[in-house]
């Protein structure tokens, strides 16, 4: 049943024009960002490198793909929760603003899985948005500035050779998409309560505003609360870009993610499944 | 349905509400906008869980996990919503998986040909009237071909000759296809041409329930009467005290009695001469309902 219940929920997804909305965003962004870099590139390389080449030799294609795709994720990485929650957060409290969600639940379906079955669906479309990001971001980038090693200041000076770069950003966009989960677990557990779509959107974002606001302070009680905060871990596909990869590091972040994600969905069914539906 | 019992807040939408419906019935529930008609429904659907009390169906308790009386049950629920983006077709195939049987299209046109929409199958519901939509809420709610069907308002935004459409099809699918049907309607004529058995209900309560003859039969209601003078007509029956006695037009009285004193009052204008033309009832559900709420 879950299946068929998953199936649905994509075809109602596909077929509704405000699920492209976020897909054609990211076309569009990565085509700026692309079109901007390919005019004035050198500038940013001498931007990014003025303080490195007092120090090293820089030599080689510097403004490669690579290097492209890692600045628009690293521009991107906050906007594209709201591409997401536009879509996840109007899975349930969408088909109880326009009353559908009456027409579902007087059929032999399972709350609890009615709500499994459209995380599911949630999964797929952002897994989808952040492949795209990837693929777009990584094609066009390689296609117009060529392949290179790059170098990431992210704690030191990090310098990655080229050969290890797609594994690097296959793991970094793995990450990533769960992080991207946990955003649509957290739209979820508003949606469930909530009777329109803009409601949990502005509250899914202004969370993970104020989250990712706090955890960018550097003083006492802020830098305290940094580790307990998802947002501190959902950006920490960064971790990927470091020359050594510190995998406890990385484990306990996506575990915390993870764990996030399950809390997130119980909640949703719990709230779910007590709900009196009056729409 | 037992004893059941439902606040929102302070507000008791169903108060130790009890009524039971036999199979292949047409049983009106009759309330004004608020009186919890719509909860009770709810409430049978499992939409809103009871305070107390419980839903029993063929004997079986209904609940929020039980999958299988569920889909015994067909219901359109005060508005008929859809998928606006997708077409009359493609909603009933998506409702039809829903309830766990296979998109049929054979079953989806036959469906919609007894609600005559089949030739607006492909079109998106977003360019549907209110009465296409109300008929599609009635095709959602007997497509997968339950034993009870529960509509709840299904006159709402008809037309004269949408009303009898849906009037006719209700008819036809209690005596052709043997369902048996919940109907709940503010429009107290269709409950009274439509149902078997009724229950009026008022904040919550239920304030009548029987047969819908019955219940009107016991009701003192008013006959017209169409005689030779209807001056005579007045004073012979004011002369023997009966004074809920009026004058309609020139050649009709109305007077208000009892089913059992209609031939009594007749009986007297005949002995006095006045001649009787015709006798039309005009007792109708509305003052009952007026009388009781």
């Amino acid at each position: 049943m879950i299946l068929t219940l998953v199936h649905i929920e994509l075809e109602k997804l596909f077929r509704s024009k405000r699920s492209y909305i976020g897909l054609l965003a990211i076309v569009l962004i990565i085509l700026v960002i692309e079109g901007g870099i390919m005019l004035q590139g050198e500038a940013l390389i001498d931007l990014i490198s003025e303080n490195l080449q007092d120090v090293f030799i820089l030599q080689g294609n510097l403004l490669n793909g690579y290097l492209i795709s890692f600045l628009s994720i690293n521009a991107l990485w906050l906007h594209v929760p709201i591409l997401v929650v536009i879509v996840t957060a109007d899975l349930i409290s969408g088909e109880a603003g326009s009353g559908t969600i009456r027409l579902i639940l007087s059929r032999p379906v399972s709350r609890s899985k009615l709500i499994l079955a459209k995380f599911i669906t949630a999964i797929i479309y952002t897994t989808l948005l952040v492949l795209l990001l990837a693929v777009l971001s990584l094609f066009l980038g390689i296609l117009f500035f060529g392949k290179g090693d790059i170098f990431v200041i992210y704690g030191s000076i990090n310098i990655l050779q080229e050969e290890i770069l797609p594994g690097r950003f296959i793991m970094a966009f793995s990450f990533g998409v769960l992080g991207m989960w946990l955003v649509a677990s957290l739209s979820f557990v508003f949606s469930a309560l909530a009777e329109n779509s803009l409601s949990p959107i502005l509250l899914t974002m202004s969370i993970i505003i104020l989250f990712t606001v706090v955890s960018s302070f550097e003083i006492g009680i802020f830098e305290d609360l940094k580790p307990y905060l998802f947002t501190t871990h959902m950006s920490n596909w960064r971790y990927f870009f470091s020359y050594k990869l510190e995998w406890a590091k990385i484990m306990q972040s996506g575990l915390i993610l993870v764990a996030h994600i399950v809390l997130f969905i119980s909640l949703t069914l719990f709230i779910f499944g007590k709900k009196d539906i009056t729409s | 349905m037992v004893e059941l019992s439902k606040s929102f807040g302070d507000i008791k939408a169903v108060d130790d509400l009890s009524f039971k419906v036999n199979r292949g019935n047409i049983y009106g529930l009759l309330g004004v906008n608020g009186s919890g008609k719509s909860s009770t429904i709810r409430l049978i659907l499992n939409l809103i869980s009871p305070d107390y009390g419980s839903i029993l169906i063929n004997g079986k308790k209904s609940s929020n996990g039980n999958l299988i009386l569920r889909k015994k049950i067909g219901a359109l629920i005060e508005r008929p919503d859809f998928y606006l983006y997708l077409s009359a077709n493609k909603n009933l195939q998506i409702l039809l998986k829903y309830s766990g049987l296979p998109p049929d299209k054979k079953k989806i046109q036959e469906t919609l040909e007894i609600v005559g929409l089949l030739k607006y199958q492909y079109k998106k519901i977003g360019i549907f009237s209110q009465g296409m939509k109300q008929r599609l809420g009635i095709a959602q709610a007997i497509i997968h071909d339950p034993d009870i069907i529960i509509l709840d308002e299904p006159f709402n935004g008809l037309d004269p000759q949408g009303i009898v459409d849906i009037r006719n099809l209700v008819g036809r699918l209690s005596q052709e296809f043997r369902k048996t049907i919940i109907l709940s309607s503010h429009m107290l004529k269709e409950i009274e041409l439509i149902s078997d058995r009724m229950l009026i209900m008022n904040e919550g309560r239920a304030v009548a329930e029987g047969k819908v003859e019955d219940l009107l039969g016991a009701y003192k209601a008013r006959i017209r009467i169409r005689v030779s003078s209807v001056s005579d007509a007045i004073n012979t029956l004011k002369k023997i005290n009966y004074n809920k006695v009026k004058i309609l037009n020139e050649r009709e009285i109305i007077c208000q009695v009892k089913e059992e004193e209609i031939p009594k009052v007749l009986r007297i204008l005949l002995e006095n001469r006045i001649s009787v033309f015709n006798v039309i009832p005009e007792r109708s559900l509305e003052d009952y309902f007026m009388s009781l709420v």
